[in-house]
């Protein structure tokens, strides 16, 4: 009993060797056996080990994946907003609107002012000062109604650009002398 | 000592091997839930502020400008001819044409100008007594009888008090034009 009790208390292994531990079961009956066990669950481990690691790199590439999607949607957002803040800009310049005792008027363009500020801008010197304002950017005002005409204020393309984006939004052109409104529109493109 | 109750062998391996078929299970559920967040996020549309906003502001902007444009029919604004149109129509534009018709072949003109070439549809209603009514018109439907724009679309309304009290409803919707 002590014996069988001392046997009891001994590694697996042993037991194994000796061949108590398993006494009246079905065993393997080699050394070999026990290899080919042994290389089966380091095959299952290996095997383990391989899926997680592929589980992770494809975890990554989605991570990495939705990311990159997610940041050029947000440079297209801040794109939209940039283009719509300097159309805005534009259409409230001092050197275009219409001035009515000391009071601006709302999307109007003194047609005489536009004229005059487009014969400016044709100045190469004048035009890199308006650069911190107007960018790489193209500025069209057209007249529609009554008569048609086109004043191209600026126009300075980037090279390469990614991304162009246009904005047209009506206005009024006024003219000083006759004191009358044409309908016109102002068309502004982005370069980015 | 009393022999301990154990399961067999063949048991044990059979719940063990249960086990990890769950185990498998839960990581291709946790997996498969993983990708379709990742699609549902990619396949997002962008949100389009600059198209919203410019479709917003071109309606309420483009009949405000339209109102106060000088017609060129003795120096009144197009919202003057509306009023005479309303009223006595006392107003003889160039070419013998009254201020309704005037008005009408005018609008149509700087819209084939301005929202045609960008394929944008509309339909600017005028709304008051029967004579301001044949203002009415649009790219839907017949000249005769236009239509407003089909689904989505934004709109302005401008109301123009006349001189005998009544009001003028101009309203404009501007929406974009189906491919053809």
């Amino acid at each position: 009993m002590a014996k069988s009790h001392k046997l009891g208390l001994r590694p697996y292994f042993l037991r194994r060797i000796r061949g108590t531990a398993t006494a009246g079961r079905h065993l393997p009956r080699s050394g070999q056996d026990y290899n080919r066990k042994a290389q089966i669950q380091m095959f299952e481990t290996v095997a383990v080990l391989v899926i997680f690691f592929f589980l992770i790199a494809f975890g990554l590439s989605f991570y990495f994946l939705v990311s990159k999607t997610q940041a050029s949607k947000e440079y297209e957002r801040t794109l939209q907003l940039r283009s719509i803040t300097f159309t805005q800009k534009i259409a409230t310049l001092p050197e275009l609107d219409c001035v009515r005792v000391t009071v601006q008027v709302e999307r109007c363009f003194d047609s005489l002012k536009t004229d005059a500020f487009r014969h400016i801008l044709q100045n190469p010197g004048i035009k890199d000062d308006y650069f911190a304002l107007f960018g790489y950017s193209n500025v069209t005002i057209q007249e529609i109604f009554p008569s048609v005409h086109t004043y191209q204020l600026y126009d300075r393309a980037l090279p390469n650009a990614s991304a162009s984006i246009p904005t047209t939004i009506p206005i009024l052109l006024r003219n000083p002398h006759k004191n009358t409104y044409s309908f016109g529109v102002l068309r502004v493109t982005l370069y980015a | 000592m009393p022999k301990k109750h154990t399961a067999s062998p063949r048991v044990f391996q059979e719940q063990r091997a249960q086990m990890e078929i769950m185990g498998l299970t839960i990581i291709i559920l946790l997996v498969s839930i993983g990708i379709l967040f990742a699609i549902g996020i990619i396949s997002k549309p962008t949100e389009d502020i600059k198209r919203g906003y410019e479709q917003k502001q071109l309606a309420v902007n483009f009949l405000t400008t339209l109102l106060d444009t000088t017609s060129g029919c003795q120096l009144n604004t197009f919202r003057q001819l509306l009023m005479d149109c309303a009223t006595d129509r006392i107003v003889t534009c160039p070419g013998g044409l009254d201020s309704c018709s005037y008005a009408k072949t005018s609008f149509r003109t700087i819209f084939s100008r301005t929202l045609d070439p960008i394929r944008k549809g509309y339909y600017l209603s005028v709304d008051g007594p029967q004579a301001v009514k044949s203002i009415t018109q649009g790219s839907f439907g017949t000249s005769a009888t236009p239509t407003p724009c089909p689904g989505e679309r934004d709109q302005a309304t401008q109301p123009i008090p006349t001189l005998g009290g009544g009001t003028i409803i101009t309203r404009l919707e501007i929406c974009d034009r189906p491919p053809q």
